[in-house]
């Protein structure tokens, strides 16, 4: 029987067995190097502490600045040395008043309001001018950095001057997870918590051990300015504005780009499955035009593909995502021709367990970076068991990024993509007269 | 083909149809994409055997009759389809079946470039012909590869060869071809910012 199983992975698992095969060894490579690469965050204490200037680009933000602007006041880095701009592009609600209100009531800290024109990379631009700190840190206005954050930023970039940039994880508040009430949304939510958890502590120390950050993370970001100053600053025509500014440091620049494993920034879960398909298929499209605007690291030549990293990761996220499909559509060829549904079965179980194998071996080595974290680190390992059902997010994650890849060719750039739930309205008229 | 199957046939098919129609009508790009070359694909699954597969395989197993018999590496009988590969007191017979006459890879690739939404029709109907080809041609080298590393290795290595080897290659051909389809072209196409939306 096992040799029958054997013959079906051999013949028709295949093409699904290489990608497979070749995640689960990127896993044990992965984990290995994480291992050894984990340092238990023994470190100096700084002695100097260079000024840093805050950017957070605020559009309506009234449900979470007052955190956010929390977490900074709580900072274990000296307040004195740092300088906080809230850059507004186009909110609409009261967000001003609460800034203000923090203002008044934390009169230690020092704190701008600046207005922009409307969008992100307009508002992070005006405030880079504006700077005048060694390092400028920039993070989204709905998440909240862990206390010790900007210290470590600081210390990593003090340690070694070659460093041009750094992202900090991104993590998913875990306690925001258990407030939701809908149970569908919070496995959705749980999901995301360990994806970010294996995409941030594995996925980017790994590629930061090897220098190839692909992008700095847009919601928690670092610099130091004399680096910033050289690049063209951040495009405002693209919606990859945080990829298209790692690619100018790596173009223009040529210094190192990190990850600083021990800084943290804490977002909002997703709020409910539209967001996530839009956000998704958001971030392929961003992807696609930034490489648009450096097309010179997509050649296709054979001697690129070993020497850019761009070109591999470019054939992850693009290439490889057609021939995936085609093997979904096999396995619907495998039923028309009626193999045997025994084999049929038994080949996609081994072909999961493996899946969940992956997710539970990046989970347990996710935790080596989370000592400190302790609620973060709690949460993962209470909800252990959510990498069985990890395989299955991964399968939704991939349809919504061929989604991304499809709508991204055929319709106009913008923030607001049209929802899943705007889609399946769309078909209701086809039966529903209007 | 029984009529109640052709009836079922034509049924899903005029549904398809009007699915596609829509969601071109009102913009359901992804949906389009999805279910177009999903669809297609299920019905050249279901028609291949009565259409092309017999044509493509019978170009297969010809083609390699002629390399085996200008070779003298391998022997192959046209009728049943049948390579096999003879060395000292070794010998081993494999069938060209639809699972190894690359049959299902380009109907996938087919199904997939009809519905990607990038390139001109004239530059379509060029990709697909040399997609066709191109995947017909990789396949029968990947067999006369199986013959040639049999004949030199010995039989006890057919499946190492077969399954992770000469697959492995095809599916890296595979990568590559899908490269300079989809995703090059797709980047050098990729409209941004005002470009975008027409201005």
């Amino acid at each position: 029987m096992v040799n029958e199983i054997f013959k079906y992975l051999a013949f028709w698992g295949f093409w699904l067995i290489i990608p497979v095969g070749y995640e689960f060894l990127k896993a044990i490579i992965s984990a290995i190097i994480v291992f050894f690469k984990y340092d238990g965050y023994i470190k100096e204490e700084l002695s100097y502490f260079p000024v840093v200037t805050i950017l957070i680009p605020v559009y309506n933000s009234r449900n979470t600045l007052v955190a956010c602007l929390d977490s900074i006041y709580n900072q274990t880095y000296p307040i004195d040395k740092f300088e906080v701009f809230l850059i507004d592009n186009g909110s609409t609600d009261d967000c001003f008043s609460l800034f203000q209100q923090f203002q008044s009531t934390h009169s230690k800290i020092k704190m701008w309001w600046y207005y922009s024109k409307k969008g992100k990379s307009n508002a992070l631009n005006k405030g880079i001018f504006s700077s005048s700190g060694k390092y400028i840190i920039n993070i989204d206005s709905d998440g909240w950095l862990d206390k010790d954050a900007m210290k470590n930023i600081v210390r990593m970039f003090e340690e070694d001057r070659k460093i041009s940039c750094i992202t900090g994880n991104v993590l998913i508040d875990s306690e925001l997870i258990e407030k939701t009430k809908d149970k569908k949304l919070k496995l959705i939510q749980k999901c995301e918590f360990f994806e970010y958890v294996e995409s941030f502590l594995i996925g980017r120390n790994v590629q930061s051990t090897f220098d190839n950050v692909y992008t700095l993370a847009g919601a928690f970001s670092c610099f130091k300015m004399e680096s910033l100053l050289k690049t063209q600053m951040y495009n405002s025509d693209t919606l990859g504005e945080d990829t298209h500014m790692t690619f100018q440091i790596r173009k223009f620049i040529g210094g190192k780009i990190k990850v600083c494993s021990d800084a943290f920034f804490y977002v909002d879960p997703i709020e409910n499955f539209d967001k996530l398909y839009t956000q998704r298929q958001r971030w392929q499209r961003s992807e696609i035009e930034v490489a648009k605007l450096f097309d010179e690291y997509y050649t296709g030549n054979i001697k690129d593909f070993f020497q850019r990293f761009t070109m591999r990761i470019m054939i992850s996220d693009h290439t490889l995502l057609f021939s995936k499909l085609i093997w979904m559509f096999a396995t619907l060829y495998l039923i028309i021709i009626g193999y045997n549904a025994f084999f049929l079965i038994g080949g996609h179980i081994i072909l999961y367990v493996i899946y969940v194998l992956d997710s539970f071996l990046y989970s347990i080595m996710s935790g080596m970076y989370l000592k400190k974290q302790k609620t973060t680190k709690k949460y993962l390992n209470k909800n252990l068991l959510i990498c069985f059902l990890l395989p299955l997010y991964r399968v939704v994650i991939f349809l919504i990024r061929v989604a991304g890849i499809i709508n991204s060719i055929s319709t106009e750039a913008t923030w607001k993509t049209r929802t899943l739930t705007d889609e399946f309205k769309v078909m209701q008229t086809w039966f529903v007269k209007k | 083909m029984s009529t109640i199957n052709i009836i079922l046939l034509i049924i899903s098919f005029s549904l398809w149809s009007l699915f596609i129609y829509k969601s071109n009508k009102d913009s359901l790009h992804f949906f389009k994409f999805l279910v177009g070359s999903v669809g297609l694909f299920l019905f050249l699954c279901i028609l291949r055997k009565y259409t092309f597969e017999s044509l493509l395989m019978n170009v297969t197993i010809k083609l390699l009759s002629l390399v085996g018999n200008f070779s003298g590496y391998f022997s192959v009988s046209t009728s049943d389809y049948m390579v096999t590969v003879k060395e000292g007191a070794e010998k081993l017979s494999f069938f060209v079946s639809n699972e190894s006459s690359g049959v299902i890879e380009i109907m996938g690739y087919v199904s997939m470039l009809i519905f990607f939404p990038l390139h001109k029709l004239l530059t379509k109907i060029m990709l697909l012909i040399v997609g066709i080809i191109s995947f017909l041609i990789m396949n029968i080298l990947r067999i006369i590869a199986i013959c040639l590393l049999v004949k030199f290795f010995g039989t006890d290595f057919y499946t190492f060869i077969d399954v992770f080897f000469t697959r492995t290659i095809f599916l890296l051909f595979m990568i590559v071809f899908y490269y300079f389809v989809f995703t090059k072209p797709h980047i050098k196409e990729q409209r941004i910012g005002a470009d975008s939306i027409g201005k």
